[in-house]
């Protein structure tokens, strides 16, 4: 049985269509959901959750309507804007949440302490939540969805608001799960999140599908997407201006403050000779790559110049 | 599906209600309006009118400290959750929604027992300060008692009511305050006459019970008469409310 079925799904909200007409079905995998804010990510995620009701079309968790007790304990939910009840210390929440999905005081046990270790929480296990950071509290939202073994994940925005070390953090918990063989469905405006985690990712923008596939396959349906090569250069190199005339292919060229900034094809051969035209002339530089989000604002543009987003089977 | 999910939301949630400590400063503020009331009694029986009028006065003031509490508590229990985002992960247990909310009801219905506790004690005190009171009708005092509790359960259902339909624990209090204080006031000086007639014409039938429990005392030569008809006004107010209460939700969407 499939975890999740989405079909012809729509939400509308004061006369506005949130969500138009989106189908998909997830049955393995971790499966990203993408889109500006405001795309209808969190909307779609609260009716599989059953949090909203659909105006029009079908869902199914695990065979079930959304917001059934048997949809419910197929689910470990993470919402965006995540609350907690800040006089609880992690071993109290994670306590009333296995007891609330049926587990025994002894699997509650040992169950959050087992969970409390494998999200870095063991020696935060007696402190307020409270005291938490934002990093904290995600990791014990992770936690608590975990609790209760379910056969998918609904992470909404799991990373956003993190800092570096808490999206790091984060990350590897949502690894550890994909190499469980967890299903995932995990919404971020941001497609550098999907990249390592999801097989699959679909794309809203204003409540329509636009585009499904994997990172890569997403990659090559967009004609003409761009990645933007920042370099730094740690010693002045005269030579740089025949950079565009020895490798043919780059689309612009701009010196800027301190170094370079090339925008270039997606092609990854190209950036490999651009890398070893710059060692070939022993350039000492650090690069940074925009290839994720350039890719996303472009298949937006896309979408836009087309007009009406289309829906993509 | 098993109940048992139910108990223990039920179980969890009065241990977290039992443990705030705004519920022992209730208690103790409960406690010292009591004694207050009671050191004025004790200086001895027949009281001068002034002080008389204190004591269905002080009857109507717990009631209404009782009740303002009890709604902090129901509001809590619903609108502060859909403000904390606590909702949103608490509707994605397995339990219906109907069960959530009635479990929610019954753990500020297990705190009814206790302030009715308090008020027992403090009538049975009462009725010891004013050893020869010949007025005081200690066989309508169980009635008393039970419609009492029916009233703070009518406030609990209310209060959850309006916790569903606007969401924000702030303006469902500043709503019950409001409506509290008009019922419990706007009924007190004919209260204190202690014409029960007059109280049943002018106290609102959610406060009726204050006018009960005063009417009770009989301190005035009008004796009191248990009207069924208002309690069981009462009851089916409260079972509306409830089951609208309970209807909302299961409906309503959680956007934030």
């Amino acid at each position: 049985m499939e975890a999740l079925v989405v079909e012809n799904l729509t939400k509308r909200y004061d006369r506005d269509d949130v969500l138009k007409d989106v189908s998909f079905r997830v049955d393995s995998g971790a499966f990203g959901l993408i889109g500006p804010n405001g795309a209808g990510k969190t909307t779609l995620i609260k009716i599989i959750c059953g949090l909203l009701a659909p105006s029009s079309g079908r869902v199914l968790v695990d065979g079930h309507p959304p917001g059934s007790p048997v949809a419910n304990a197929a689910i470990g939910y993470l919402s965006e804007r995540q609350g907690y009840y800040e006089l609880q210390t992690p071993q109290e929440y994670l306590g009333l949440f296995g007891a609330l999905h049926g587990l025994s005081p002894a699997q509650t046990r040992e169950r959050t302490l087992e969970l409390l270790a494998k999200v870095g929480l063991a020696k935060k296990a007696q402190d307020r939540i409270s005291t938490f950071s934002r990093g904290m509290r995600q990791r014990l939202g992770i936690a608590r969805a975990m609790l209760h073994r379910p056969k998918l994940y609904l992470l909404d925005e799991p990373l956003s608001g993190l800092d570096p070390t808490g999206r790091k953090e984060v990350m590897k918990v949502l690894s550890g799960l994909r190499h469980e063989g967890s299903i995932i469905f995990l919404s971020s405006h941001e497609l550098k999140d999907m990249d390592t985690l999801c097989d699959q990712v679909l794309m809203l923008h204003n409540g329509k599908k636009i585009a499904r596939g994997n990172p890569d396959s997403l990659m090559s349906k967009i004609r003409g997407a761009r990645e933007v090569l920042s370099f730094n250069l740690h010693a002045p190199f005269s030579a740089l201006d025949r950079l565009p005339a020895e490798v043919p292919g780059i689309t612009k060229f701009e010196l800027v403050d301190g170094g370079f900034q090339l925008t270039i094809p997606h092609d990854p051969a190209l950036e490999r000779k651009i890398l070893k035209w710059l060692l070939d002339h022993f350039v000492e530089f650090s690069m940074k790559k925009h290839v994720i989000d350039s890719l996303y604002s472009q298949i937006l543009e896309d979408s836009s110049a087309a007009g009406e987003a289309e829906n993509v089977p | 599906m098993s109940h048992r999910p139910v108990l223990r939301l039920v179980r969890s949630e009065l241990v977290q209600t039992l443990r705030r400590p705004s519920f022992s400063g209730f208690l103790f503020l409960l406690s010292i309006l009591m004694l207050f009331e009671m050191s004025l009694q004790n200086q001895g029986y027949p009281l001068p009118n002034p002080i008389k009028s204190i004591i269905p006065a002080s009857l109507v003031y717990s009631n209404f400290i009782s009740a303002l509490f009890l709604a902090y508590l129901a509001a809590s229990s619903i609108a502060k959750e859909y403000e904390d985002r606590t909702m949103n992960i608490l509707l994605t247990v397995p339990m219906g929604r109907s069960e959530v909310y009635t479990g929610k009801m019954a753990v500020l219905a297990c705190i009814v027992p206790i302030i009715i506790a308090f008020d027992s004690v403090y009538i049975l005190a009462l009725t010891a300060s004013f050893g020869a009171l010949p007025d005081i009708e200690l066989a309508l005092v169980p009635f008393e008692l039970v419609v009492s509790a029916m009233f703070f359960i009518s406030v609990i259902a209310l209060t959850m009511l309006l916790s569903v339909i606007l969401r924000s624990s702030s303006f469902v209090l500043i709503f019950m305050t409001i409506f509290l204080f008009l019922s419990a006031f706007l009924g007190l000086p004919v209260l204190s006459t202690g014409r029960y007639g007059y109280a049943l014409s002018y106290s609102s039938v959610f406060f009726m019970p204050a006018s009960v429990m005063v009417s009770a005392f009989r301190i005035t030569e009008t004796y009191c008469t248990v009207d069924w008809a208002l309690p069981a006004l009462q009851v089916i107010f409260t079972v509306v409310v409830i089951l609208l209460g309970t209807w909302l939700f299961r409906r309503s969407d959680v956007w934030g």
